[in-house]
């Protein structure tokens, strides 16, 4: 039996402009492959894309296993949005419409892109990191991959030599403005702080020596998704009581963000980051953002206006005191930040334009 | 701190660097800078503490990675200070732990890479070569020049040192390259120090600085005079350890070695 989603598209729903309604009219079904959650790019995103997308597209959440499909953050989301989720296995024989598969490692080792095609769905295709998964390669080449989707130019030319023959999407991520409402920043406590999956690649090996060094009197440093594993890597530094390193998902994302006043994001070496949820949540509460150059963060920060990018800790030093000395101009950077955040990067017509580009395929002849 | 939670240790193997360390151990006790130097050794030196070198090859500089990991870290102190056997102490170091900053390993940088004259004897490949393959495994420029001759570790740190060592000599390898064990230390020290201006060797020129940086009248200074009052104030100015280099031979810790 074909799963519907109880969110049918509406008579209420606001006008797209016209183009964009007809083509998420031209999709019956979207069936994403990946599990809603609180915690990592990925898990976020399909949160924010089913509900910027649910009342113009029925949708169908698909999770690979059973403990993620029961797992309470899952539960809590599809029970708050009316979107059905089902295993993998629960899906149908047959079926119209487009399978969205987000982040999913083993989707293509699993024999599901085959199988996806066989129900006869389209299959478009988002990796989100900057690594290829298992049997990616091979999939694209066979022409399993219909569409794919990239979230910033960086990481399509990361991808060049596997896609050069499937059609390919930019769709820069979205992340829920409202979800991460801004506050002023006011007073002296000053916090710099993190947040990102529990991945210690997204660490630098000199991490706590690196915001120690910044040489800041009376800061607070507030970590958040600090595992045993990072305890362990960590073992060698001594944390002092201006540290709070607070295990994943203790405090709300937005409510943690909103604690912090700069959102110093050094990085592992191997990383490399595809866009950048966490800065942009980070960006929308009013915690100004400084990163390091080499990712795609120059995608939406302007040095100077909207955060800071640093080619070295010198820089890194010297744009953290300024933002600790100018407290005007901190929150003027924090203000200017939030709004390109909520305007530019994060406004819902714009998405669901972009996403209507992404899944509508023209009907077979 | 003092250098009571410092433990020098060094690595001797042939009469030329046994007497060396020998040398060495002489100029420790009598600057009353340590208690005992520990040495990895093929043979008895006298007035040292001494532990089977068991028979490593050099394995172009990584054995003393080997040494660091297996067997000096067992040693009961805070921080493991290796020291190339052809150094001279003149005075007592003061602060000597705090040297590592805020890092758990510290390296004396001395200066931009690509403008220093030793970089291609010390790393055995052309200070450009040297910095691509810093760059391409991660570590972000300015990158700077530092002989591993006088290293601190604090002990807490050994398995991070010893791993980001080896994971800088495999990528390089995956790209065709065998790295000398010197490179691999410069960057790890790079990779954990975050700042790098806290580990300048001019920021410590009382604790340690290679002889050539040294003007004429200085060393004659450091080499001048029975110990008393007027010859301490004149070595306050000037670095406890000077380095010498080996002479007439390959350094223990330079590539090829």
């Amino acid at each position: 039996m074909m799963p519907h989603s109880p969110a049918e598209p509406g008579d209420k729903r606001p006008d797209l402009g016209g183009e964009a309604d007809r083509r998420l009219d031209g999709v019956p079904h979207l069936f994403i492959f990946g599990t809603p959650g609180t915690v990592g790019g990925a898990a976020t995103k399909i949160r924010d894309i089913v509900r910027l997308l649910k009342d113009w597209v029925p949708i169908t959440l698909v999770a690979p296993s059973i403990e993620l499909l029961k797992h309470p953050a899952a539960q809590r989301f599809a029970k708050g949005t009316g979107v059905r989720m089902i295993l993998r296995k629960d899906l149908p024989r047959r079926a119209r419409g487009v399978a969205c598969v987000i982040c999913e490692t083993d989707f293509f080792t699993s024999g599901w892109a085959m199988r996806v095609r066989e129900m006869g769905l389209r299959l478009v295709f988002s990796n989100d990191m900057m690594w290829e998964f298992p049997g990616e390669r091979e999939a694209a080449r066979s022409g399993l991959v219909n569409r794919v989707l990239f979230v910033s130019e960086g990481q399509r030319r990361k991808f060049a030599g596997i896609y050069d023959g499937t059609e390919q999407v930019l769709v820069p991520n979205y992340v829920e403005p409202d979800d991460f409402p801004f506050r002023e920043r006011r007073g002296p406590d000053f916090v710099i702080g993190r947040l990102s999956r529990p991945d210690p690649g997204k660490y630098p090996a000199d991490f706590p020596v690196f915001y120690e060094e910044l040489g800041l009197d009376h800061a607070r440093f507030r970590v958040q998704s600090w595992t045993d594993e990072l305890r362990r890597i960590y073992a060698w530094h001594r944390f002092g009581p201006h540290w709070e390193l607070l295990a994943p998902d203790k405090v709300p994302a937005a409510r943690f963000l909103q604690s912090l006043t700069l959102f110093v994001y050094p990085l592992g070496h191997r990383v490399l980051e595809s866009w950048g949820r966490a800065v942009v949540e980070a960006m929308l509460t009013g915690a100004v953002p400084v990163v390091p150059e080499g990712h795609q963060f120059h995608d939406f920060i302007s040095p100077g206006h909207t955060g800071f990018i640093f080619s070295a800790f010198a820089q890194c030093r010297e744009a953290v005191h300024v933002l600790r000395r100018d407290e005007r101009y901190r929150q003027h950077v924090a203000r200017e930040a939030a709004a390109f955040a909520r305007d530019r990067l994060c406004n819902p017509a714009v998405h669901r334009r972009l996403w209507a580009r992404a899944l509508s395929f023209e009907p077979p002849p | 701190m003092t250098s009571g939670d410092v433990l020098p240790w060094s690595v001797a193997v042939g009469q030329r660097e046994r007497e060396a360390a020998l040398n060495l151990a002489a100029s420790i006790r009598a600057a009353g800078a340590f208690a005992t130097l520990h040495v990895l050794t093929d043979a008895t030196i006298p007035g040292c503490e001494c532990y089977d070198w068991m028979g490593l090859e050099p394995d172009n500089g990584f054995r003393y990675l080997a040494y660091l990991k297996g067997a000096v870290s067992k040693l009961p102190c805070e921080h493991l200070l290796f020291l190339d056997p052809w150094h001279r102490f003149f005075s007592r170091p003061a602060q000597l732990s705090a040297v590592c900053a805020l890092s758990p390993v510290h390296l004396p940088l001395e200066g931009p890479l690509l403008e220093h004259p030793a970089a291609a004897g010390t790393y055995g490949m052309p200070a450009p070569e040297a910095s691509a393959l810093l760059r391409g495994c991660g570590l972000k420029p300015p990158h700077y020049f530092a002989r591993p001759v006088f290293m601190m570790v604090r002990r807490s740190a050994v398995d991070c040192v010893f791993s980001l060592g080896h994971e800088f000599r495999e990528r390089c390898r995956s790209h065709g390259t065998e790295v000398a064990g010197a490179l691999a230390l410069a960057y790890v020290v790079q990779m954990l120090c975050a700042n790098p201006e806290a580990h300048r060797a001019e920021n410590r020129r009382d604790l340690w600085l290679p002889a050539e940086s040294l003007r004429p009248d200085e060393l004659e200074q450091l080499e001048s005079g029975p110990p008393g009052l007027q010859r301490a104030i004149q070595l306050l100015a000037l670095p406890s350890a000077v380095y010498f280099g080996p002479r007439g031979t390959e350094s223990c810790l330079e590539a090829g070695a």
